[in-house]
C-alpha cells in the first residue's frame, strides 16, 4: 500500500452501495432463496397450494417456532447458545396451564407466570455464561435438563389444569379480513419489537459488537456480561411466549410436545445465515429459516413421507446449510475457526 | 522457574572463521532462490515481485519496517503460503521460528520438540518416552540450552520458551531457517547463545534469514541484508555494503525525521492526568510515574518484564494488588480503575496490540466498529440517527486519510494499516479523550499508515491529550516519547529522556544491567 | 518437583500422561469415598444385585464417555453419540441375524457415522451444528429400522452381553478394556500426542504440521464407534433395542468427560479419569433410585452435578479442568518472572 492514499471516504455511486449491501447480506439471499424454492415446490405439490391464506395459515400455525427462534437467534448472536428452549416452551405451557385452570378470566394471570418463569430461567443461563463462565452450550444444556426434571417431578408427568377456551380460540382467530391468524401477527410484533431494538438503538449496536467479539467490545466500555444476560432473558421470555402459543394452538399442557424446538430453533437461526461465533447474521435470516423449515415439514407431510425420514431430511438441510453459509462468510469476515 | 535456571553458552565456537563477511554470494549454488514473487490479499499489495538468492551456509538479514511484507514473503519462502504468481526453490527443507510463538503450553519440551515425529517403540507402536526425551535432550543441547525436557513449556519464561521454539526448528536439520523476530524477548547472553548455534548451523551449510529490528544485531549475524519497503525489494546485498544509517533510511524510504513528527515545543502542564504510585500485581511492582497533558510517555522493555501489564492497569484492564493510582490529584480507588468502562468514564482510552482479537470487530463494519465506544454519547435518546453519526465518523475517516470503500465495509476487509486507523479513529469520536493508552500501536501496520497515526498521535498530545505508549520498536519510542521508562523484571529499572535516548542505552537498562 | 522429575525420566510412559493421572487419582479417591459413604449408610445398596446392576449401568456410559472425552480433547463436542448408542440397539434388535453380524454392522455404522461427523467437522462445519445434525439423523435413521421399543436381539448376541462373573458384568469389564486401550492410544501414540496439540490450538497444529485433519477424522470416528459399542452395552440392560433410550447419554457423557478433568477447551485431561467419573454419576443414579426417588429427581441432580463441576472449576480460577488446578497456574503473557 502506498504512502499517500486515495481520497477519503470514496462512497461510490447508489448502484454500487446497493451492491455491496446485498453482497453483505449473501446469506440472507441464500436463506431466502431456498425458503422461495421451498414455498414454489409446496405450492406445485399440494392442491390448492397458491392460495395466500393457506401459506399464511400455515406461517400462522408455527408462530411458536418463529417466537422462538427470534430467541435463538439472539443468544447465537451474542456469542452464544440456548439449549434450554424446548424446556422452557414445555415449561411454560405446563405453569400457564396450572394457572389458567381452564378459566379465560386467568388467561393474563397464566400468561404473566409463564413469562417470568422462561425469563427466570434466561436469567439463570445468562449469569451461569456470564458470571461463571460456563460455556452456553453446558449451562444452558444442564439449566434445561433441570427445567425438565422440574416440571416433572412437579406435574409427575400429568400436567394440571387446562387451557381457558379464550387463547384457544385465539389461536384459530384471524384478524385484517379474516385472513392472517393472530398468532402470526404475534409472532410479527415481536419480531418487529426486537428487530428495532438490534438495529435502530444504540443498545443493539452495542449488542453486536459484545457478540462479535466480546474484548474487543469491553475493552471499548461495553458492559459485556449485560448484554449477554439480556440475550438469555430475552430468549427465555420467547420461548414462553412460544411455549403458550404451542398450548394455545394444541389445546391441552404437554410436558414434552416442545422436546423437539430447541433443535429447531438452531436450525431456524443457522439455515437464516446466523453464525455461531457471534456478531454474524441477521434477524430476518431467523424468519427465513423458519420459513424454509416449515415449508419442509408441510411438504414431507403432505407426501405422506415418515416422521423419521424428516428427522433425517432436517438434519441434512442443517449441516448442509451450515456447509454453504461457511462458504459465504467464511471470506473477509476473518472469522474462520470451526 | 527462575530465569537463572537457564545456562549460558555451552562452549565457544570460533566465530571469525564463519561469519566474515564475503564479497557476496559467489562459487556455491544457492540454498534459496526464489523469483518475482508477488501477494495480494484483497486491496492489500503485501509482496510485490521480489527475487532473492542465498548461499548455503550464508546469513541474510531480511529488514523492514513493520508491514512492509516481511512476514508474507517469509511464509511463501516457507511454502505456507502460495504465491499469486513465482516461484520459490530451496535445496531441502525449511524451518520457521514465527514471531507468535507455536508451542503448547500444556505439553512438556520433550513432548514439543518431538511433536509428530516421536520415536516409537516398534513401528506404528507407541511412544517411546524414554528415546523421547534423549532425542528432545540433545537438540536443546545442541543449542546450548540447558533445561528440564519434562518441564511443561507453559512453565517457562517467555525467553526460554523463544529457546525451544528455536530447538524445535533446528532439530529439524533445514536447509534454511527462517527466524523471525527471534531475538524480541531475549536477553544479551541468550542472543550470544543463539548467535553461537546459529554459526554452528552456518557451518554445517545451513542458510539463515534472519528478521530483527535491532540493528546492532544485524550487522552482527548477517553476511547479507535484503530491505524491503512497501512490499518491494528496495535494497540487497553485502552486509559491508550498509551502514546504520544508509539501512534506516532505506527501510523507511524517508528521513526518519519525516516519519516522526516534531517534538512539542511547549512544556507540559504540571498537573499529572494519571500518576502510578507504587503500582503493582500481575508481576509489575513498585511502578511509579506521572503522564502528564500534552506529554507523550514511552514504556520500553524485552518481551515478557511487566511492560504490558503496565498499560493494562492504567487502561483498567487489570486491578491493581498494590500501590495506587492516581486521576488528577486524587486516587482511582482502591485497586485502580474498576474497568476500561470506569476507565473510559474518566477520558482514559485504550489501543489494545492485537487489533485482530481485542480490538476490532472483524465481522462488522467500519461505522459500527468507529462509534462502538462513543454510541451512547453521539446518539443521547439511544436511537441511532444515521446523519448524525456520518457528521462524526466522515471527518475522522478523513483525518486518518482512511482507504474504504462504504462505512457499510466489514473491517475485516481493510489492510492492516487501516484497520489500526479504525482502531484509533474510535477513541477520536469519545468526547473528553484525556489519555491514550497504547501498546504496541503500529505492529503489522505499514509506513505510510503509521506516518498518519504518528501525525494524528502528535496532534493529539498538542491539544493537551496525554499518551502512554508501550512498544517492542525502540526506535518508534525515540521518536515519539518525551520520557522512556525502561521495564526489567516486572519494574521500571531506569528512565530517559526521549529527546536524547539511544537504542545502546535503552537495551542496557531493558537487559537489567546498569 | 525435582524427585518427580527425575522419576519420569525413567519412566516407560509420557510425562504428560503421568501428570494428567494426578487429577485422575483425586476424582478416584472422591468416588472411593462416595462408595464407601454410600455402603456403610445404605443396606440395600451393599446387596451383590444391586453391585452387579450398578456394573450394568456403568458399562454404556463408560464407552461413550471416553468417546465423548477424546472428542472434547480435541475442543469438540459430540451431541449424536445418544441418537448413535439408540440406532446401535435397533440394529442389535431387528436385524435377527447371527451376533458376529450385529456385531460388524454396529462397528461400522459407528465408525461410518463418527467418520461423516468427522467430514463435516474438518470441512469447517461447527462440531456442535454438525453432531447436532447428525444427531437427527441417526435418530431418524433409527425410526426407520425400528419405530417402537422392541424387536428381540439374537440369542447369541445376548448370551454374552448379559455373562456375569461373580457379580461382575462382562460388559462392565470389556468397557474398563475399552476406556484403558483408549486412553493409552490418546495418550502414548503419534495419533494422541497430536490428539492434545490439535485440540491446545489447532492453528499451531497446523503451523507443525501435524496431520490436523486425519487428527480429528480418526477422534470423530473413535466417538461414533465406542458410542454405537456402548448401545450394544445398553442392550445388555434392556434386552431390546429402542430408537430413544439413548437420548440422555449425550448429556450424561458430557458431563462424565467434565467432571473427569477434560477440558471444555480442548488439550488438556485423561482419559482413564473417566472411569471414577462414571463411577460417581452411576452411584448418584443408583442411590436415587434407592431412596425410592421419584425419577426425574435424576435430571435435577445431574444437571446440577454438571453446573457445580464447571463453576467450581472456574472458581478455581481455571476456567478448565482439574489439571491446571493439581499443577498451578500457568504464566501469562506480559507477567514477568
Amino acid at each position: 500500500m502506498s504512502a499517500v492514499q486515495a481520497p477519503p471516504a470514496a462512497s461510490g455511486s447508489r448502484g454500487e452501495q446497493l451492491r455491496r449491501r446485498l453482497l453483505r447480506s449473501r446469506e440472507l439471499l441464500v436463506s431466502y432463496g431456498l425458503a422461495l424454492a421451498l414455498l414454489i415446490a409446496f405450492a406445485v405439490a399440494t392442491p390448492g397450494g397458491w392460495e395466500p391464506q393457506r401459506i399464511l395459515t400455515i406461517l400462522g400455525q408455527n408462530a411458536q417456532l418463529g417466537i422462538a427462534a427470534i430467541g435463538q437467534t439472539v443468544v447465537l448472536l451474542s456469542g452464544g447458545l440456548d439449549l434450554s428452549i424446548g424446556p422452557v416452551m414445555n415449561l411454560a405451557s405446563v405453569v400457564s396451564s396450572a394457572q389458567m385452570r381452564g378459566q379465560d378470566g386467568n388467561i393474563a394471570q397464566g400468561i404473566a407466570v409463564a413469562i417470568a418463569a422462561g425469563g427466570l430461567v434466561g436469567l439463570v443461563n445468562g449469569l451461569l455464561v456470564s458470571r461463571a463462565k460456563i460455556p452456553p452450550l453446558l449451562a444452558t444444556l444442564a439449566v434445561g435438563t433441570i427445567v425438565q426434571g422440574g416440571y416433572y417431578v412437579y406435574t409427575e408427568g400429568q400436567p394440571k389444569g387446562g387451557v381457558a377456551p379464550g387463547l384457544q380460540s385465539a389461536a384459530d382467530a384471524k384478524v385484517l379480513g379474516s385472513i392472517v391468524p393472530w398468532w402470526l401477527v404475534l409472532w410479527i410484533a415481536v419480531w418487529i419489537v426486537v428487530a428495532f431494538l438490534l438495529y435502530r438503538t444504540t443498545w443493539g449496536r452495542r449488542f453486536y459488537a459484545a457478540g462479535a467479539s466480546p474484548r474487543a467490545a469491553w475493552l471499548s466500555g461495553v458492559a459485556v456480561s449485560r448484554y449477554v444476560v439480556g440475550a438469555y432473558v430475552l430468549s427465555g421470555i420467547c420461548a414462553a411466549i412460544a411455549g403458550i402459543a404451542l398450548t394455545a394452538y394444541t389445546g391441552s399442557p404437554s410436558v414434552s410436545g416442545a422436546d423437539s424446538y430447541t433443535l429447531q430453533t438452531v436450525a431456524a437461526a443457522v439455515i437464516g445465515g446466523v453464525a455461531f461465533s457471534g456478531g454474524i447474521g441477521r434477524l430476518a435470516g431467523a424468519f427465513a429459516g423458519v420459513a424454509v423449515l416449515v415449508f419442509l415439514t408441510t411438504i414431507l407431510e403432505t407426501l405422506n413421507v415418515d416422521s423419521a425420514v424428516q428427522y433425517v431430511v432436517q438434519g441434512a438441510v442443517l449441516i448442509g446449510m451450515m456447509l454453504v453459509n461457511r462458504r459465504l462468510i467464511g471470506r473477509g469476515s476473518g472469522s474462520a475457526g470451526r | 522457574m527462575p530465569r537463572s535456571e537457564l545456562s549460558s553458552i555451552a562452549e565457544p565456537i570460533d566465530v571469525s572463521a564463519t561469519s566474515a563477511v564475503s564479497g557476496g554470494p559467489t562459487g556455491s549454488p544457492p540454498a534459496l532462490a526464489c523469483d518475482a514473487l508477488d501477494k495480494r490479499f484483497g486491496a492489500t499489495h503485501a509482496v510485490r515481485a521480489v527475487s532473492l538468492s542465498l548461499g548455503a551456509g550464508r546469513t541474510l538479514a531480511l529488514m523492514g519496517e513493520n508491514g512492509a511484507g516481511k512476514s508474507t514473503l517469509m511464509a511463501m519462502l516457507a511454502g505456507e503460503l502460495k504465491p499469486d504468481t513465482g516461484s520459490v526453490t530451496v535445496a531441502g527443507s525449511v524451518a520457521v521460528v514465527h514471531q507468535e510463538l507455536s508451542l503448547f503450553p500444556y505439553l512438556t519440551i520433550a513432548e514439543n520438540l518431538c511433536l509428530g515425529r516421536e520415536p516409537r517403540l516398534f513401528p506404528g507402536g507407541p511412544v517411546n518416552n524414554r528415546a523421547l526425551r534423549t532425542l528432545a535432550r540433545a537438540a536443546l543441547d545442541r543449542l546450548g540450552v540447558a533445561l528440564d525436557v519434562d518441564t511443561a513449556v507453559g512453565r517457562l519464561s517467555p525467553a526460554e520458551q523463544q529457546l525451544v521454539e528455536i530447538a524445535r526448528a533446528v532439530a529439524l536439520d533445514p536447509a534454511l531457517l527462517i527466524l523471525d523476530e527471534p531475538t524480541s524477548s531475549l536477553e544479551p547472553s541468550q542472543v550470544d547463545l543463539l548467535h553461537a548455534a546459529t554459526e554452528r548451523l552456518k557451518a554445517g551449510g545451513t542458510s539463515v534469514i534472519f528478521v530483527s529490528h535491532r540493528l546492532e544485531e544485524v550487522f552482527r549475524f548477517a553476511d547479507e541484508i535484503a530491505v524491503m519497503r512497501s512490499g518491494a525489494l528496495v535494497g540487497a546485498g553485502p552486509a559491508s555494503d550498509f551502514t546504520r544509517e544508509s539501512l534506516v533510511s532505506s527501510m523507511v524510504g524517508r528521513e526518519l525525521e519525516q516519519l516522526y513528527p516534531d517534538r512539542s515545543a511547549a512544556q507540559p502542564a504540571a498537573e499529572p492526568v494519571l500518576a502510578f504510585d507504587g503500582a503493582g500485581g500481575h508481576g509489575v511492582r513498585d511502578v511509579s510515574f506521572a503522564i502528564r497533558p500534552g506529554q507523550i510517555v514511552g514504556i520500553a522493555g524485552l518481551e515478557g518484564h511487566g511492560q504490558h501489564v503496565v498499560a493494562e492497569l492504567a487502561a483498567g484492564v487489570r486491578r491493581l494488588q498494590a500501590g495506587q493510582l492516581v486521576l488528577d490529584g486524587s486516587s482511582t480507588g482502591r485497586a485502580g480503575f474498576k474497568s476500561p468502562r470506569a476507565a473510559i468514564a474518566a477520558g482514559v482510552a485504550f489501543v489494545p496490540p492485537d487489533r485482530r482479537t481485542s480490538g476490532l470487530m472483524l465481522p462488522l463494519s467500519i461505522a459500527e466498529n468507529l462509534t462502538v465506544a462513543a454510541a451512547h454519547r453521539l446518539h443521547p435518546a439511544r436511537l441511532l440517527n444515521g446523519a448524525r453519526e456520518r457528521r462524526a465518523t466522515g471527518p475522522v475517516a478523513e483525518r486518518l486519510r482512511l482507504r474504504f470503500q462504504s462505512m457499510e465495509q466489514r473491517v475485516g476487509e481493510l489492510s492492516g494499516g487501516n484497520q489500526q486507523k479504525v482502531l484509533f479513529g474510535r477513541w477520536l469520536l469519545v468526547p473528553g479523550l484525556r489519555l491514550l493508552v497504547l501498546d504496541d500501536p503500529t505492529r503489522g501496520v505499514d509506513v505510510g499508515a503509521r506516518a498518519e497515526i504518528y501525525g494524528v498521535l502528535r496532534e493529539l498530545a498538542d491539544r493537551g491529550v496525554a499518551v502512554l505508549l508501550v512498544s517492542t520498536d525502540m526506535l518508534e519510542l525515540i521518536g515519539l516519547a518525551d520520557e522512556i521508562h525502561v521495564m526489567y523484571e516486572g519494574a521500571i529499572r531506569g528512565s530517559v529522556p526521549g529527546h536524547s535516548a539511544t537504542e545502546e542505552e535503552i537495551m542496557t537498562l531493558a537487559a537489567g544491567a546498569a | 518437583m525435582s524427585a518427580l522429575a527425575t522419576s519420569r525420566r525413567s519412566s516407560p510412559l509420557g510425562t504428560t500422561t503421568l501428570a494428567g493421572l494426578k487429577p485422575a487419582l483425586f476424582i478416584t479417591l472422591v468416588s472411593i469415598v462416595a462408595v464407601v459413604i454410600a455402603a456403610i449408610v445404605s443396606e440395600p445398596f451393599r446387596s451383590p444385585t444391586n453391585v452387579e446392576s450398578l456394573l450394568f449401568q456403568m458399562a454404556p456410559l463408560l464407552l461413550v464417555a471416553a468417546g465423548q472425552a477424546i472428542v472434547i480433547t480435541t475442543a469438540g463436542i459430540d451431541l449424536s453419540v445418544g441418537s448413535m448408542m439408540s440406532l446401535a440397539t435397533v440394529l442389535a434388535a431387528a436385524s435377527s441375524s447371527s451376533a458376529g453380524a450385529v456385531v460388524a454392522i454396529v462397528v461400522a455404522v459407528g465408525l461410518l457415522g463418527g467418520l461423516g461427523n468427522g467430514i463435516g467437522v474438518v470441512s469447517g462445519v461447527n462440531p456442535l451444528v454438525m453432531t447436532l445434525g447428525t444427531m437427527a439423523i441417526f435418530r431418524g435413521v433409527a425410526l426407520l429400522v425400528l419405530g417402537q421399543p422392541g424387536g428381540v436381539v439374537p440369542a447369541d448376541l445376548l448370551t454374552p452381553l448379559t455373562t456375569v462373573f461373580g457379580h461382575v458384568p462382562l460388559t462392565f469389564l470389556l468397557a474398563l478394556g475399552g476406556v484403558a486401550i483408549l486412553w493409552l492410544a490418546s495418550a502414548e501414540t503419534r495419533w494422541g500426542r497430536a490428539l492434545f496439540a490439535v485440540g491446545g490450538d489447532e492453528a499451531h497444529a497446523r503451523r507443525a504440521r501435524l496431520p490436523v485433519r486425519r487428527t480429528l477424522l480418526i477422534a470423530y470416528s473413535l466417538s461414533g464407534l465406542f458410542a454405537a459399542l456402548a448401545g450394544l452395552a445398553l442392550v445388555a440392560r434392556i434386552y431390546s433395542g429402542d430408537p430413544n433410550v439413548g437420548d440422555p447419554f449425550a448429556l450424561d457423557s458430557i458431563t462424565a468427560a467434565l467432571i473427569g478433568g477434560i477440558a471444555v477447551t480442548g488439550g488438556r485431561g485423561s482419559v482413564l479419569a473417566v472411569i471414577p467419573a462414571v463411577l460417581l454419576l452411576a452411584l448418584t443414579d443408583n442411590l436415587l433410585n434407592l431412596a425410592g426417588v421419584f425419577s426425574y429427581w435424576q435430571y435435577i441432580a445431574k444437571g446440577v452435578i454438571l453446573i457445580l463441576t464447571l463453576a467450581a472449576y472456574h472458581a478455581a480460577g481455571r476456567p478448565t479442568g482439574l489439571l491446571t488446578m493439581a499443577r498451578g497456574g500457568w504464566r501469562k503473557r506480559g507477567g514477568a518472572a
